[in-house]
């Protein structure tokens, strides 16, 4: 059967199940609580809650905090700006994986990360900007996932992050940066992530 | 009454979603349908041909809504397939169906085959995680 598993690097740290948490954007590496300043800050914290936020769930390491800077650059935990590539982004630094497997060895296509509204895959999340880079693949820039006031975002052709083709494997890895800010104040519940992808 | 050799006879393949609908007898001539009303319960059951390993069960006394009774007086159910029921099994499998009547007696009414051909097509799944963030 096919089944999918959203991980983080926490805690020990080691990459831990999301089960039903909730990956919360904020202002603090380590106070889950703390909103981000609308207007020009991205997120200078990631943590799992229990809620919206809840209670953090993290354990001793804080989910790592990658910060978009310009399209091709980024900052991991409030350190010195970076260019994105391999050498640069380690999946251990990465926002999040998602583990797809299945019973038998299959290849993918078509896959994609998007953001959504938490109801309807095709719309954006609200009141939310955010941009997401695939880790490990050679890539180099940042992709578009959400842009509410720009009507951009969902599982829509150029308004989500492409995922890079998968040969036939049981078991398909992809790590994932996320970089979100708030577009007003207030809390943005109406905000998920979802995967798509074929596979044969 | 058991009414045997009911086998489902449109193929289809793994990772489909089928409705499937059966009705039920209560004689194997299949002459005179099995009021089900008030029936405490639905079960069916997919499993293999010969040693009978167990695939998918479906049962509306877990408040399973993929199986349902939809004429009662006349005996017809649907079993619903979902796409992930099939997705990594393939051939040619047994089918049974019990019933379980308004005075709680329990009776398999029916059992035949199935085939499930494997599928090489490609298949969409998707998955979301919750996400939040406030602004202040």
């Amino acid at each position: 059967m096919a089944t999918f598993d959203w991980l983080v690097y926490v805690d020990t740290p080691a990459w831990e199940s999301v089960g039903a948490n909730t990956i919360v954007f904020c202002g603090s590496l380590t106070d889950i609580d703390v909103p981000i300043t609308v207007g020009s800050d991205w997120n200078t914290g990631t943590h799992i809650g229990n809620g919206d936020p809840g209670a953090d769930q993290c354990g001793a390491a804080h989910i790592p905090n990658i910060a978009y800077v310009s399209g091709t650059q980024f900052s991991h935990d409030g350190a010195a700006t970076e260019t994105l590539g391999d050498g640069t982004l380690l999946a251990t630094e990465c926002t999040l994986a998602v583990e797809f497997t299945d019973d038998a060895s299959v290849a993918i296509t078509s896959g994609r990360f998007y953001c959504f509204d938490s109801t309807t895959e095709t719309t954006e999340a609200t009141g939310v900007e955010a941009w997401a880079f695939e880790a490990q693949v050679a890539e180099t820039e940042w992709s578009t996932v959400c842009d509410d006031s720009g009507d951009i975002g969902g599982d829509n052709a150029g308004e989500r992050l492409d995922l890079v083709d998968r040969s036939a494997s049981q078991t398909h890895t992809y790590y994932i940066a996320v970089s979100a800010r708030p577009e007003s104040v207030g809390a943005k519940g109406d905000f998920d992530f979802g995967v798509a992808l074929t596979y044969s | 009454m058991t009414v045997e050799k009911q086998d489902i006879k449109e193929d289809f393949y793994q990772g489909d979603y089928k409705a499937i609908e059966v009705s039920v007898f209560a004689d194997k001539q299949l002459t005179q349908v099995k009021n089900l009303t008030g029936a405490e319960s639905i079960d069916w059951a997919l499993t293999h041909r010969k040693d009978g390993t167990i695939y998918i069960q479906k049962s509306t006394f877990d408040g399973d809504t993929s199986i349902e009774i939809t004429d009662a007086a006349n005996g017809k159910v649907i079993v619903y397939l979902r796409p992930v029921d099939t997705a990594s099994i393939y051939g040619t499998f047994r089918h049974q169906m019990q019933i379980t009547d308004v005075n709680g007696k329990p009776e398999c009414v029916m059992t035949g085959t199935v085939n499930i051909f494997r599928s090489y097509a490609r298949r969409l799944v998707r998955g979301p995680v919750s996400a939040y963030l406030v602004g202040g």
